[in-house]
C-alpha cells in the first residue's frame, strides 16, 4: 500500500484559519464599498454610450492574475505535497483504525490492536498512521478550544500519514470530518498531550 | 419532384418570435415549472436539516434521527444541484437558443424526451432516499453499500440500486440535452448568417472554437472571418460541453454503484471513484452557472443601455471557465494524500484561472454599469445580488483553493459558505431574475403584482445571506460540516456552536417564508388571461453583447482573377444579423 507522508508543522504557514476569516472580512468591505460607488456613479452618469473601462481592463487583469498566481504559488514551499517534511522524524508514532463508528489509537506496531479511545502521548512531534476497515472517514484534529488543527481523509486500502508537532500539554480531540454513516456524528476520540 | 415535407425546409427565421415556437415555450415553461417544484422541496427538506442542527440550542426539538439525517441531506444535495439546477438549465437553454441564436431548436421533440427521462430518473433517485438511500449527495465509496455496523436502520440495498439507476437515467437526460444544445448551434442545416455569411469561416472548428470564445485569443485576420455567437449561447455550449466531457467517467461510476448494489464487489478502487465522482460533479455546479453568466452579459448592456467597447474581453473569460471548469476537480481531493501529486498541482492552479475568469467576467460587467443610466428594475437587482454571491463564494473558495488553507477548510462549514453563497446567494437569484424577465414571454400573461415580487427578492437577500454569512462565520470557526446537534457528544468546544446554528436557521427560515409571496405571485400570474401578444424581452444589439462588426473578405470582382467572387459589405452582414432592440416595456415594471 502506498505510504504517504503529510504534514503541516505550526509555523509553517505563519497563520491560522484566523487569517482566512480576517481577509473574507476584508473582501466583504470591498464589496460593500465598490457597491456604494456603482450606486453613486449611476447617479452622475456619463454621456458616452460605450464601455469606459476597457482601458483598465488590462490592468485589472494582470493584477488579479499576479495576485492569484502568488497565493497559489505561496505554497510551493511546503513542496512536495501533500507537506512532507523529510528532515522530521516523529518522535511518536500513532496507528489510527477507522471504523464506523469509532477509532482505534494504538501505539505503534498494534495497528487495530490495545485501542484506546483516550490515548496519551508526550509533547513532541507524532505522525499517526491512518487507515480505515470499511468506508472513507476524516481524521479531524481539534484543539481544546476548537480550532482545527489538522486533518486527513483515511480510506480503506491506503496508510495516509500525517505528521502533527504538539507544543502545548493539554486535551486534544479527533472527530471524524468526513460523513461515514448514521454514527458518524458521534465519533470522537480524545489525545492527551503531557509535558 | 416531390414537394418538401415542413421539418425538411431550412429553418431560416427572421424574427426571435418564430424561432421561440409554442412547442418550445410550453417545453420552457415544463421545465422551469419542475425545476421551481423541486426547489421548494429541496428548500423545506433543508429546513428539517437546520432544525435538527440547531436542537443544541434547545429553542427547537430535532425532528429527525441520525438515519434520517443522512436521507435528509442526501435528498437536499442532490435536490437542488440536480433537481432544481437540471430542469432550470434545460429550460433556461432551450429558451435562450432560440430567442439569441434565433434558430428553432434542432429536433424539438428531443425536449420531451429529455423532460420524461429526468422526470424518471430524479424521482426515482428521491424515492431511494425515501426509501432510506443516505449516503450523501456525494455518495463516497463504498459507503453506498455500507450502512454500517450498529446503524440502526442501514439503508436496504434496494434503495442503493434504484439511487444509482434513477442517477443514470437523468445523466441520460443530460445526453440528449447536449443533442438539442450542440444540434441547434452547430448543425449545418440552418441557413442563415452562421452557416452562409459569404467569405466568412463556417468551419465545424471555427464553430466550435466561437461558440466557446477561443476567437477572443485569435489574431484579428481570423478572428475576422469567424461569426461571432451570441454571449447566452457560448454560455450553453460551455455547460454542455463540460458536463458531457465529464460524464463518461461518471457513469461508470454509476454502474459500479449499481453492481455493488446487487451485492458484487467495486471494480472501481476507492481513489478512482472518488476522482470519477468529483470529474462529474465539480462541473454540475456550473451548469446553470454558465448560461445564467450569458444572460449577464446579454441583459446588462440591455439595462444600461450601453455596448461592450470589445467583444474580446466580452469573450475571453469563456475558456478560462469552460477548461478549469473541469480541471479544478481534484480540489475535492486535497486532503487524500494518496492522489497523484501533480494532479493536485493542476487543480490548485486551474483553481486560480477559474477565478482569473470569473474576475474578469465581473470587472467587465460591473465597468459597464459604471457611469450609466442603469435600470435597476427587479432583474437588474436579483442580478447583481447574484453577483454578490459569486465574488464572496469566489473568496472562500480561493482560500480553499490551496491544500495549505484547504485543510483548516475542508468538511467545514467553510465549503458550506462557498457554494451556498455560490448557489442560494448566486444562481439562485440570478434564476429568479430571469425566471421574472421571462414569465410573460413563455407564458404569454403579465405579471399579477410587482409587490409580492419585491417583497419576493428582499426578504429572499436577507434570509439567504444572513444564513450563508452565519456559515462563513462557522467554517472560520472550524466547526465541522454534517452535525447532527443532538448525538454529537459535548465537547468543551462544542456549545460555541450552538448560537451560529441557531441564527443560521432563523435566517433559513426567513429565506424560506421568502418564497411564499413568490408561489402566490406565479400561482394568480399563469391563472391571468392570456395577453394577445406576448411581451417579448428587449433584444440586445450585437454591438451590445461585443459582437464587433466583422468585414468578409472582400474579393476582386468576378472575371480579374480565378476563383473570385465580391462579396457584401458590412452593411449587408448588419442587416442579416441585427435585429433592432425593441422598444418593449420591462415585463417587471421596475
Amino acid at each position: 500500500m502506498p505510504i504517504w507522508a503529510a504534514s503541516i508543522l505550526p509555523g509553517d504557514l505563519g497563520f491560522g484559519p484566523e487569517f482566512l476569516g480576517i481577509v473574507f472580512l476584508i473582501f466583504v468591505l470591498i464589496v460593500i464599498a465598490g457597491l456604494s460607488l456603482v450606486f453613486w456613479s449611476n447617479k452622475h452618469p456619463s454621456e458616452s454610450h460605450r464601455y469606459a473601462m476597457a482601458k483598465r481592463e488590462w490592468v485589472y487583469t494582470l493584477v488579479f492574475l499576479v495576485v492569484v498566481l502568488a497565493f497559489a504559488s505561496s505554497t510551493l514551499g511546503l513542496l512536495p505535497y501533500p507537506y512532507a517534511h523529510p528532515g522530521v522524524t516523529p518522535n511518536v508514532v500513532i496507528d489510527v483504525r477507522a471504523q464506523q463508528f469509532q477509532w482505534c489509537l494504538a501505539y505503534y506496531p498494534s495497528w487495530g490492536t490495545n485501542c484506546q479511545s483516550d490515548i496519551k502521548i508526550p509533547l513532541g512531534t507524532v505522525l499517526f498512521n491512518t487507515s480505515s476497515i470499511d468506508v472513507t472517514h476524516g481524521f479531524g484534529l481539534y484543539s481544546s478550544s476548537g480550532q482545527l488543527l489538522d486533518q486527513v481523509q483515511v480510506m480503506p486500502g491506503y496508510y495516509n500519514n500525517i505528521i502533527y508537532q504538539f507544543t502545548t500539554p493539554g486535551t486534544y480531540y479527533v472527530r471524524c470530518l468526513e460523513f461515514c454513516g448514521y454514527g458518524h456524528f458521534g465519533m470522537v476520540s480524545q489525545i492527551n498531550v503531557t509535558g | 419532384m416531390t414537394e418538401m415535407r415542413e421539418e425538411e425546409k431550412p429553418q431560416i427565421v427572421r424574427e426571435a418570435s418564430e424561432a421561440l415556437t409554442p412547442y418550445t415555450k410550453a417545453w420552457v415553461r415544463r421545465f422551469l415549472l419542475m425545476s421551481f417544484l423541486d426547489f421548494i422541496i429541496a428548500g423545506t427538506i433543508a429546513l428539517f436539516m437546520r432544525t435538527d442542527q440547531s436542537s443544541g440550542s434547545s429553542l427547537l426539538g430535532p425532528i429527525g434521527s441520525p438515519g434520517v439525517f443522512g436521507q435528509l441531506e442526501t435528498a437536499h444535495g442532490l435536490g437542488m444541484f440536480v433537481g432544481w439546477q437540471f430542469p432550470f438549465t434545460y429550460g433556461l437553454c432551450a429558451y435562450i437558443l432560440p430567442k439569441y441564436l434565433k434558430r428553432r431548436i434542432y429536433k424539438e421533440k428531443l425536449l420531451a424526451v429529455t423532460f420524461y427521462l429526468f422526470f424518471i430518473g430524479f424521482y426515482m433517485v428521491w424515492l431511494a432516499t425515501l426509501y432510506g438511500f443516505g449516503a450523501g449527495w456525494y455518495f463516497l465509496f463504498p459507503l453506498p453499500i455500507f450502512g454500517g455496523p450498529g446503524a440502526s436502520v442501514p439503508w436496504a440495498l434496494g434503495s442503493s440500486l434504484v439511487f444509482f439507476i434513477g442517477m443514470i437515467i437523468t445523466n441520460i437526460s443530460l445526453i440528449t440535452f447536449v443533442i438539442s444544445v450542440f444540434g441547434t448551434v452547430f448543425s449545418k442545416e440552418y441557413k442563415d448568417v452562421y452557416n452562409t455569411s459569404p467569405g466568412m469561416n463556417h468551419s465545424i472548428s471555427a464553430k466550435i472554437a466561437a461558440a466557446m470564445g477561443f476567437d477572443a485569443y485569435m489574431p484579428k485576420s481570423i478572428r475576422q472571418r469567424i461569426v461571432g455567437y451570441p454571449i447566452a449561447v457560448i454560455g450553453a455550449v460551455v455547460t454542455a460541453f463540460d458536463m458531457i466531457v465529464s460524464l463518461p467517467p461518471f457513469l461508470v461510476l454509476l454502474t459500479d454503484g449499481a453492481w455493488t448494489s446487487l451485492n458484487n464487489p467495486s471494480f472501481l478502487p476507492n481513489l478512482v471513484a472518488k476522482n470519477f465522482l468529483w470529474l462529474n460533479y465539480h462541473p454540475i455546479v456550473y451548469f446553470a452557472f454558465f448560461p445564467l453568466v450569458g444572460m449577464y452579459y446579454t441583459l446588462i448592456p440591455i439595462f444600461a443601455t450601453r455596448a461592450f467597447e470589445s467583444s474580446r474581453w466580452v469573450r475571453a473569460p469563456w475558456p478560462l471557465l469552460l477548461i478549469p471548469g473541469v480541471g479544478v476537480y481534484s480540489h475535492h481531493i486535497f486532503m487524500d494524500t494518496a492522489q497523484p501529486f501533480f494532479l493536485q498541482i493542476m487543480s490548485q492552479y486551474m483553481t486560480m484561472i477559474i477565478a482569473l475568469g470569473s474576475g474578469i467576467s465581473v470587472f467587465t460587467l460591473f465597468g459597464l454599469i459604471w457611469r450609466s443610466r442603469y435600470d435597476w428594475n427587479l432583474t437588474a437587482r436579483w442580478i447583481l445580488a447574484a453577483i454578490v454571491g459569486w465574488i464572496l463564494g469566489g473568496v472562500i473558495g480561493v482560500e480553499l483553493g490551496a491544500p495549505a488553507y484547504n485543510v483548516y477548510g475542508h468538511n467545514t462549514y467553510m465549503v458550506l459558505a462557498h457554494f451556498h453563497f455560490n448557489a442560494l446567494d448566486g444562481i439562485v437569484p440570478a434564476g429568479f431574475g430571469v425566471l421574472y424577465w421571462v414569465i410573460p414571454e413563455i407564458t404569454n400573461k403579465k405579471w399579477y403584482s410587482q409587490k409580492l415580487s419585491e417583497l419576493h427578492f428582499w426578504v429572499t437577500i436577507i434570509g439567504g445571506f444572513g444564513m450563508v454569512g452565519t456559515f462563513a462565520a462557522m467554517g472560520y470557526l472550524g466547526v465541522p460540516r454534517r452535525e447532527f446537534a443532538p448525538v454529537v457528544p459535548v465537547l468543551p468546544f462544542t456549545d460555541m456552536y450552538s448560537p451560529y446554528l441557531l441564527i443560521a436557521a432563523i435566517f433559513a427560515f426567513i429565506a424560506a417564508f421568502a418564497q411564499i409571496p413568490f408561489i402566490i405571485n406565479i400561482i394568480k400570474t399563469l391563472r391571468r388571461p392570456s395577453v394577445g401578444r406576448p411581451d417579448e424581452t428587449p433584444m440586445p444589439t450585437p454591438e451590445m453583447i461585443g459582437s464587433e462588426p466583422r468585414a468578409p473578405i472582400v474579393f476582386p470582382e468576378e472575371g480579374s482573377s480565378p476563383g473570385a467572387r465580391p462579396g457584401p459589405g458590412n452593411e449587408d452582414l448588419r442587416a442579416l444579423d441585427s435585429d433592432a432592440s425593441k422598444g418593449a416595456t420591462n415585463p417587471t415594471g421596475g
